[in-house]
C-alpha cells in the first residue's frame, strides 16, 4: 500500500512539472470554464424566463446542479481523465503490453498517469457558482449538508470514475474508438439537468444502469435539501456496484486481450 | 472541371469514404454525442411549454419535437466540421502537399467532410426510425408540407454557410499555435446563436438581435424553423435572400483569409 | 540450472481478411472472412542460467510472439512454459519483478521528460532501494556513455541514445532474465555496435539470462553462441552457431584474382564456378579439398591474390529458410 502511495507521489510530481512547463493550460482551462459555465448559466436564465420551476427545481437549484456537475467534471479531468482516456490508443499501438508486464496494478497505473493542476482554478468558479445558486434558491439542512453531501459526492465521483473507466475498457474490444470519451461526454451532458424531466422510465435508468442521478443529481440534491435517506443508500449501493463492475470488466477484458491479441 | 480533375476528386472522396467506413465506430460515437446533447432540450421545453399552457410564442410540443428531431438530422448531414481536420493538417505541415497540387484545398476539405457525413448518416439511420415515430406521436408536421421546396432550398443553402464559417475558423491555425480557443468559441456560438439551445422566439430578444448579425442563425435555425412551423412567404423569401448574402460574403471572406494565410504559411514555414 | 523451459508452445491468431476497394469496405460491414494463423507452432526449448540466446527469423516468424508469451503479455493457445519457475501468463508480481523486456523502436519512457524521471518511476514500481538505484544508474550510464544526457528530454535524444536509456530503465531492478526484441532495429551502425558490446559485457558480468530476437545477422553473430532459428512459428535449428556452420556448410569460398587472363575451362576442375571473369573468379570448393585445390591453383595458374573464406552466415540461414518453404 505504501508502495502505491510512493508511486502516486512520483506521478503527481511529474504531472506538476508538466503543468508548470506548459502554463498555457491554466489559461485555456480558465477560458473554458468561463465560456461554458457562462453559456449554460445563460441557458438556465432562458428556461426560467418562462417558468418558476422545472420538475420542482428552481433557478437557484438548477444553478447549484450546474455547479456540481461542473465540479465533478473538473475533478474527474483533473485526476483520472487523461490517464484513462489513453486506453484505446495504448491498446492500438501496443504500449499496453508494457503496462501489463509491470508488477503494479495496471488499472491504477493507467489512471494515475496524468493529473491536471490547471483544473484547480475552474474548481473555484464551480464553487462560486454553487454558492450563488444556494444564495438565491433553497439550501438543505445542516444534517443533509454535513452528513449526506460528503457521502453522495464521493459516491458521485467514484461512479463518474467507474462509468468513464467502463466505457474506455471497450478499447480492448474495439480497435478504432479512441473517441469513446465523446460518448462519455454525451451521456454526461444529460446530467446537467434534473433527470425527472425525462420521465419516469429514464429516471429509473438514471438511478441504475446509467447512473447519472448518482453521479450528479444526488450531490446537488444534498446541498439544496431534496436528498432522502433512500437516495443515500442508493448512492452507496450503485457506486459500490459500479466500482466492482468496472474492476471485473477490466480484468476480463485484459484476459481476453491476452488470449486473442 | 476537366476529366482528370474529376477522377482525382472522386478518388479522394472514395478513399476517405473507405477510411471512414473502417472508422465507423468513430462516426457512431459522434452521432450519439450529438443526439444526446440535442436530445435533452425537447424534454425540457416540453415541460416548460406544458407549464405555460401548451404553447409559447407559436411553439407547441409538436413544433418543438420536429425542431429538435430535424436538428439531429441536420447535424448528421449538413453541419460539417472541417476545422479540426484543417487545424491538424496546417499544424502538422501535411497541408503542404495541397499547396503544390493543382486543386482547391477547400474543395478537398469539403469532399473529406462529405465522405465523413455519409458514414455519419448511415450510423444515424437506425435512430431516425424512432425519431420519426416521435414526430408522428406528437402531431406530425404535415402542415409545413406546402413549404417543402423552401425547406429543401434553405437546407441546401445552410450547408455552405456552416462549412465556410468552420473553414475560416480552421484557417485561424495559420496564425494561432493552438486554435482550440477559436474552435471552442465557434462551437459555443453556433449553439447559442444557431438556436440550438432554444428557438429564438423563446429566448430574450437581444439574443435574436445579435444572432441576426451572425451566420449561425441562417445555417441552423432558419431551415429548422421552416420545417417546424408555418411561416409567411415574405419571411421565407427574406430568409433565403439573407442566406445567399451570407454565402457570398463568407466566400469572399474565406478567399481573402486563405490568401493571407497562405502567404504567412510560406513565410513562416513548417 | 534451467531458467527458461518451453514445451509445445503454440499461439493461434484469428484475423479478418479485408480486400481493398470501396465495394469490399461496404461488404465488410455485413460479412468478414475469418482466418487463422499459427504465429507460434508447437515449439520447445530450454535455456540455462547466464545463456545469451539469439532468436533469428524473418519478420512474422513468431519471435516477438514467443517473447510476449514468455513475458506474460499473451496467453498461449496450448503448451507450457516456465521462466524462473513461474508460468509467465499468470503475471505473478514476484515473477514480474525479476524480468525485463525491451522492444526496439518502442518507447517505455516518458517522451517529454528527462529519462531520469522515468527511471525514478521504475525505481518505485520495482521497489529498488535508493543506494542500489544510484549505483545501478551510475554504473550503466558509465558503461553506455550517456551520463550527461540523463537530464535531457527523451524526445530530444537520438534513437541510439533513447535505446540506451530504455536499457537502463529496464535494468534498474537487476532482472535475472532479459528479453530483447529487435533491440538494434533502426539504429545507426555505431549505435548497433555499442548496443551489442554492452549486451555482451552485461551478460558476462551479471550472468543475466538473455533472450534476444533479431532479423540482423550481425546481432546474432556478435553475441550468441547459441541460436534458435525460427520461421513460420516453427524452430528450424536450435544449437551452437558454430555447429550450424558445420552442419549446413560443406564448402568454402575461394576468390582468386589473376595477373594474366584465365579461361573458364582451366578452373572447372577445381570446384564449382560461381563467378568468372578473365582476371577474377569465385569458386565454391568442398571443405575437404580446398587446401589441395588452392595449392594447385597457386602453382598452375598466374595468381595475383587468393582468398579463402567462410560461407557468410546469412547465406546459410537463407538456405535454411528457403528449404523450409
Amino acid at each position: 500500500m505504501r508502495r502505491y502511495f510512493r508511486i502516486l507521489k512520483v506521478l503527481v510530481r511529474v504531472s506538476f512539472i508538466r503543468d508548470i512547463v506548459f502554463r498555457g493550460a491554466f489559461y485555456i482551462d480558465l477560458f473554458h470554464a468561463v465560456l461554458w459555465l457562462g453559456l449554460f448559466f445563460l441557458v438556465i436564465e432562458v428556461f426560467f424566463s418562462h417558468t418558476e420551476s422545472i420538475v420542482g427545481w428552481t433557478k437557484g437549484n438548477l444553478i447549484v446542479l450546474l455547479g456540481i456537475w461542473s465540479l465533478l467534471d473538473d475533478l474527474a479531468s483533473g485526476t483520472f481523465w487523461e490517464g484513462v482516456k489513453r486506453i484505446p490508443t495504448l491498446v492500438a499501438d501496443g504500449n499496453m503490453d508494457f503496462i501489463l508486464t509491470r508488477p503494479v496494478d495496471s488499472q491504477f497505473l493507467i489512471a494515475a498517469e496524468r493529473f491536471r493542476f490547471s483544473r484547480v482554478i475552474p474548481l473555484i468558479a464551480d464553487i462560486a457558482l454553487i454558492s450563488y445558486g444556494l444564495s438565491i434558491g433553497s439550501i438543505g439542512s445542516l444534517w443533509t449538508i454535513l452528513l449526506g453531501f460528503p457521502i453522495v459526492i464521493i459516491a458521485g465521483y467514484l461512479t463518474v470514475l467507474s462509468v468513464f473507466y467502463l466505457l474506455h475498457t471497450l478499447g480492448f474490444w474495439f480497435l478504432r474508438i479512441d473517441n469513446i470519451w465523446a460518448l462519455y461526454e454525451g451521456i454526461e451532458n444529460i446530467g446537467k439537468y434534473p433527470l425527472d424531466v425525462f420521465g419516469r422510465h429514464i429516471k429509473l435508468v438514471s438511478l441504475t444502469v446509467v447512473p447519472l442521478t448518482v453521479m450528479f443529481t444526488l450531490p446537488a440534491e444534498a446541498l439544496v435539501g431534496f436528498l432522502s435517506g433512500a437516495e443515500v443508500i442508493n448512492a452507496l449501493l450503485v457506486s459500490a456496484l459500479f466500482l466492482w463492475l468496472t474492476r471485473k470488466f477490466y480484468q476480463y477484458s485484459v484476459r481476453r486481450y491476452s488470449s486473442v491479441a | 472541371m476537366t476529366d482528370r480533375n474529376m477522377r482525382k476528386y472522386w478518388t479522394i472522396f472514395r478513399v476517405v469514404l473507405e477510411n471512414n467506413l473502417m472508422y465507423r465506430g468513430h462516426a457512431f460515437v459522434w452521432m450519439l454525442f450529438d443526439l444526446l446533447w440535442i436530445g435533452v432540450f425537447p424534454f425540457i421545453w416540453f415541460f416548460i411549454i406544458n407549464a405555460q399552457g401548451g404553447e409559447i410564442q407559436g411553439w407547441n410540443n409538436s413544433a418543438i419535437i420536429v425542431y429538435y428531431v430535424f436538428m439531429a438530422v441536420l447535424s448528421n448531414i449538413v453541419l460539417m466540421h472541417p476545422e479540426a481536420h484543417m487545424a491538424y493538417e496546417i499544424y502538422e505541415g501535411k497541408f503542404s502537399n495541397y499547396v503544390i497540387k493543382p486543386h482547391s484545398y477547400l474543395l478537398y476539405v469539403f469532399l473529406h467532410e462529405s465522405a465523413y457525413k455519409m458514414v455519419r448518416f448511415l450510423a444515424f439511420i437506425p435512430f431516425a426510425v424512432p425519431l420519426i415515430w416521435a414526430i408522428q406521436h406528437f402531431g406530425g408536421s404535415g402542415a409545413v408540407l406546402p413549404q417543402l421546396p423552401f425547406i429543401i432550398l434553405a437546407t441546401l443553402l445552410a450547408m455552405p454557410i456552416f462549412f465556410l464559417v468552420a473553414a475560416i475558423i480552421g484557417m485561424t491555425c495559420f496564425w494561432l499555435e493552438d486554435s482550440y480557443a477559436a474552435r471552442t468559441i465557434f462551437w459555443a456560438s453556433s449553439g447559442l446563436f444557431g438556436g440550438q439551445y432554444a428557438p429564438f422566439e423563446l429566448m430574450p430578444p437581444i439574443l435574436n438581435t445579435v444572432a441576426s448579425a451572425l451566420p449561425f442563425k441562417y445555417a441552423i435555425y432558419f431551415p429548422l424553423r421552416l420545417i417546424s412551423q408555418q411561416v409567411p412567404r415574405a419571411e421565407m423569401l427574406r430568409g433565403l435572400g439573407i442566406q445567399l448574402v451570407w454565402i457570398a460574403a463568407l466566400f469572399v471572406l474565406s478567399s481573402i483569409i486563405w490568401k493571407k494565410g497562405l502567404k504567412r504559411y510560406s513565410a513562416v514555414g513548417r | 540450472m534451467l531458467i527458461i523451459e518451453v514445451k509445445n508452445l503454440t499461439k493461434k491468431y484469428e484475423y479478418y481478411k479485408k480486400a481493398p476497394g470501396l465495394l469490399a469496405s461496404v461488404k465488410s460491414l455485413f460479412h468478414r472472412e475469418k482466418l487463422y494463423t499459427k504465429a507460434v507452432d508447437n515449439i520447445s526449448f530450454s535455456v540455462e542460467e547466464g545463456e545469451l540466446v539469439g532468436f533469428l527469423g524473418p519478420n512474422g516468424a513468431g519471435k516477438t510472439t514467443t517473447l510476449k508469451m514468455l513475458s506474460g503479455i499473451l496467453y498461449p493457445t496450448s503448451g507450457e512454459a516456465r521462466v524462473l519457475g513461474y508460468t509467465p501468463w499468470e503475471r505473478k508480481k514476484q515473477y514480474q519483478k525479476q524480468f525485463a523486456i525491451v522492444m526496439g523502436q518502442k518507447n517505455q519512457l516518458w517522451w517529454d521528460l528527462p529519462a531520469m524521471d522515468s527511471f525514478i518511476l521504475n525505481k518505485e514500481i520495482y521497489e529498488v532501494p535508493d543506494a542500489q538505484f544510484k549505483q545501478t544508474v551510475d554504473e550503466l550510464a558509465e558503461l553506455l556513455e550517456i551520463k550527461d544526457i540523463l537530464d535531457v528530454q527523451v524526445r530530444k535524444l537520438s534513437l541510439g541514445q533513447r535505446m540506451k536509456c530504455e536499457l537502463i530503465a529496464a535494468l534498474l531492478h537487476q532482472p535475472k532474465v532479459l528479453f530483447l526484441d529487435e533491440p538494434t532495429i533502426g539504429l545507426d551502425v555505431v549505435s548497433q555496435q555499442k548496443m551489442r558490446e554492452f549486451i555482451k559485457t552485461y551478460n558476462e558480468q551479471k550472468k543475466t539470462t538473455i533472450l534476444l530476437t533479431s532479423h540482423y545477422m550481425e546481432d546474432v553473430e556478435a553475441l550468441c553462441k547459441r541460436i534458435i532459428i525460427i520461421d513460420h512459428g516453427q524452430i528450424l535449428y536450435d544449437g551452437a552457431l558454430a555447429d550450424l556452420m558445420e552442419k549446413y556448410v560443406d564448402h568454402k569460398v575461394l576468390t582468386v584474382t589473376f595477373t594474366k587472363a584465365v579461361e573458364r575451362g582451366d578452373l572447372e576442375k577445381y570446384g564449382e564456378i560461381k563467378e568468372s571473369a578473365p582476371f577474377r573468379a569465385l569458386l565454391h570448393i568442398p571443405k575437404t579439398e580446398v587446401k589441395k585445390s588452392a595449392a594447385a591453383i597457386l602453382t598452375k595458374l598466374p595468381v595475383d591474390d587468393i582468398l579463402i573464406d567462410e560461407v557468410p552466415v546469412e547465406e546459410v540461414i537463407r538456405k535454411i529458410f528457403t528449404a523450409h518453404r
